[in-house]
């Protein structure tokens, strides 16, 4: 199965580097560091601040989105055409394709986040006339593990909900957590002051989306703040749980799934 | 070589004709849209930059809530920069500053520009409500309570508060020796000079850094020896009041007045006759500050003294 996996995998990490799409979102990142420079030579006071917010922003942006585009396209438009039917009729297990759907997924959004992060140190490097890059150094490398991480779990549920449902309904569930990743917190807090019924729904509402607020060091970072907290510590391993958690489910509904 | 037919050459000539025109239209819709915003003048420039474009809801930056304040933070500086809001003195620089905080509430250069550009503007008020948040905020900066006292002094006269926010900004580790002198010469300047020692004492009672000490506690002996002179000041406007003449000689000054023998001995106090002026070795130069018209508010010569 390993084996299986791997195949699969490596399959998927060519297409998804080689996809029309990543080479025009790795482009518009690209673009927004050009922006970055731009803007931050006309603003008044702390130029290196407006180059780090909206480069990592964007860098954050961009490997949400490869994730949850590609995870859908790899997956549920590969399913949908019957591209998928292809592979498997060879001797695969259902879980495997999607295991190897994920990790290849994840490892193309990885591979792009990656390189994205060093342009974006050698930009600050260049804006803090110091030859660093300004902020600690262990502070930026925290802040790029968290936008992998948030990457990888959107990647998850995008391979998993594509593997179980129609292209469309998944692009639906994956931007739902993407984006209500960041207010579960907020609906949790909101609603456990409405009553018990509320309470309750506010925390179903947590526990079935990631807590993207408390993976966010951004501000934290550009403050002088310790981008690594215990609560950050405790979000990314529910963070993991909730990929694992996600690509069981994915794994199981799957196998059950009709493709004929 | 193949000629071309009748019909191409005519559909060619067509599409040439249609592109022409379109050309022309697009560049003469082009020119309208110029004229028409040159007629509008300036004040298509005051629609476009006199207002916030309106909030948006930090919560909904989905955690990039610091890219939002920088966004923000560009309009308010392309606001500054419009010569038209720079005539007008910034009216809505207040609300703008305010959409810049709201989306990021640690945005430190915010308060400190902010609070400049307001104070340039003459809108204290709301220079003074965002300094004060920023005092809250940054306990450890010394900065914010400086302009908040100079705001306060500058904008509302209020020199008891001046004094005690400059005194504030003194007791601040890293600040520059100067505060603590500048603040206790507004209070002296605006007659506050117990006042002053009282809130020097104060800061002495608290624990402070060795370098905060030894700068406090030179600062608390120039002003009372201020006082002490002051005092002397004061018992010759009396004698000249009883005696009309100024006093030959400080000892015939201290012969009416004998309980000041032991405060001129103690700051032994050199008294010039001709000018009427006392002055001691131990605090060479006067606590004084410039006032706001360029003059000087202390030590000016009397009108009864010239």
């Amino acid at each position: 199965m390993i084996r299986s996996i791997a195949l699969i995998g490596l399959t998927t990490f060519r297409e998804a580097v080689r996809a029309k799409i990543t080479a025009v979102l790795v482009a518009f990142v690209v673009f927004c560091l050009l922006l970055a420079v731009i803007v931050a030579n006309l603003t008044l006071g702390w130029p290196i601040r407006i180059v780090a917010d909206v480069a990592l922003t964007a860098t954050s942006i961009v490997s949400t989105t490869i994730a949850l585009v590609l995870g859908i396209a790899s997956t549920a438009r590969e399913i949908d055409r019957r591209t998928a039917l292809y592979i498997l009729a060879r001797p695969i297990q259902r879980s495997a394709f999607i295991l190897g759907k994920f990790a290849g997924i994840g490892a193309a959004a990885t591979a792009i986040l990656f390189p994205l992060a060093g342009l974006v140190a050698i930009l600050l490097a260049i804006f803090s006339h110091s030859g660093g890059i300004y902020f600690p150094l262990a502070s930026f490398a925290g802040l790029i593990a968290l936008i992998w991480i948030r990457t990888i779990v959107v990647c998850a549920v995008a391979v998993a909900t594509g593997a179980s449902v129609a292209p469309t309904i998944s692009a639906i569930m994956t931007l739902t957590v993407a984006f209500g990743g960041y207010f579960s917190h907020g609906a949790r807090t909101l609603l456990s002051q409405q009553g018990w019924s509320s309470a309750f729904l506010g925390e179903v509402i947590y526990h079935l989306l990631p807590d993207f607020a408390a993976l966010d060091g951004l501000a934290r970072m550009v403050h002088g703040q310790s981008v690594w907290t215990r609560v950050t510590t405790s979000a990314a391993i529910h963070a993991l749980c909730y990929v694992a958690f996600v690509q069981l489910v994915g794994c199981l509904v799957f196998r059950r799934r009709e493709l004929s | 070589m193949e000629l071309a037919s009748p019909t191409r050459m005519h559909r060619s000539t067509r599409h040439l004709l249609s592109a022409s025109l379109l050309l022309l239209l697009m560049v003469g819709s082009g020119r309208v849209t110029l004229a028409l915003r040159a007629s509008a003048g300036a004040m298509s420039d005051q629609v476009r930059t006199d207002e916030p474009l309106g909030a948006f809801p930090p919560a909904l930056a989905v955690g990039q809530y610091t890219t939002l304040a920088d966004f923000y933070w560009l309009g308010l500086v392309s606001y500054v920069g419009d010569p038209a809001q720079i005539r007008d003195n910034w009216p809505n620089l207040p609300r703008r500053l305010e959409l810049v905080l709201s989306a990021d509430p640690d945005f430190e250069y915010a308060y400190q520009a902010g609070g400049l550009l307001l104070m340039s503007s003459a809108q204290h008020g709301a220079a003074d409500e965002v300094l004060s948040q920023a005092v809250e905020r940054y306990p450890d900066r010394w900065i914010f309570p400086f302009y908040a006292g100079f705001n306060a002094w500058q904008g509302f006269g209020d020199i008891d508060r001046a004094g005690k926010l400059l005194l504030k900004a003194a007791a601040i580790v890293d600040s520059p020796p100067m505060l603590s002198k500048i603040a206790n010469r507004l209070l002296v300047s605006g007659d506050r000079l117990d006042q002053a020692i009282q809130l020097v004492e104060a800061l002495l009672a608290d624990p402070q850094p060795p370098l905060l000490y030894e700068r406090f506690s030179s600062e608390l002996a120039a002003l009372r020896l201020e006082r002490d002179l002051r005092q002397l000041e004061r018992a010759r406007d009396n004698f000249r009041r009883l005696r009309g003449r100024l006093p030959a000689e400080l000892h015939e000054l201290l012969r009416d007045f004998p309980e000041l023998y032991s405060v001129a001995a103690r700051i032994n106090a050199f008294y010039d006759n001709s000018s009427g002026v006392f002055r001691s070795p131990l605090l060479p130069k006067r606590l004084e500050l410039p006032s706001l018209d360029g003059g000087s508010s202390l030590n000016k010569p009397k009108a009864g003294l010239e």
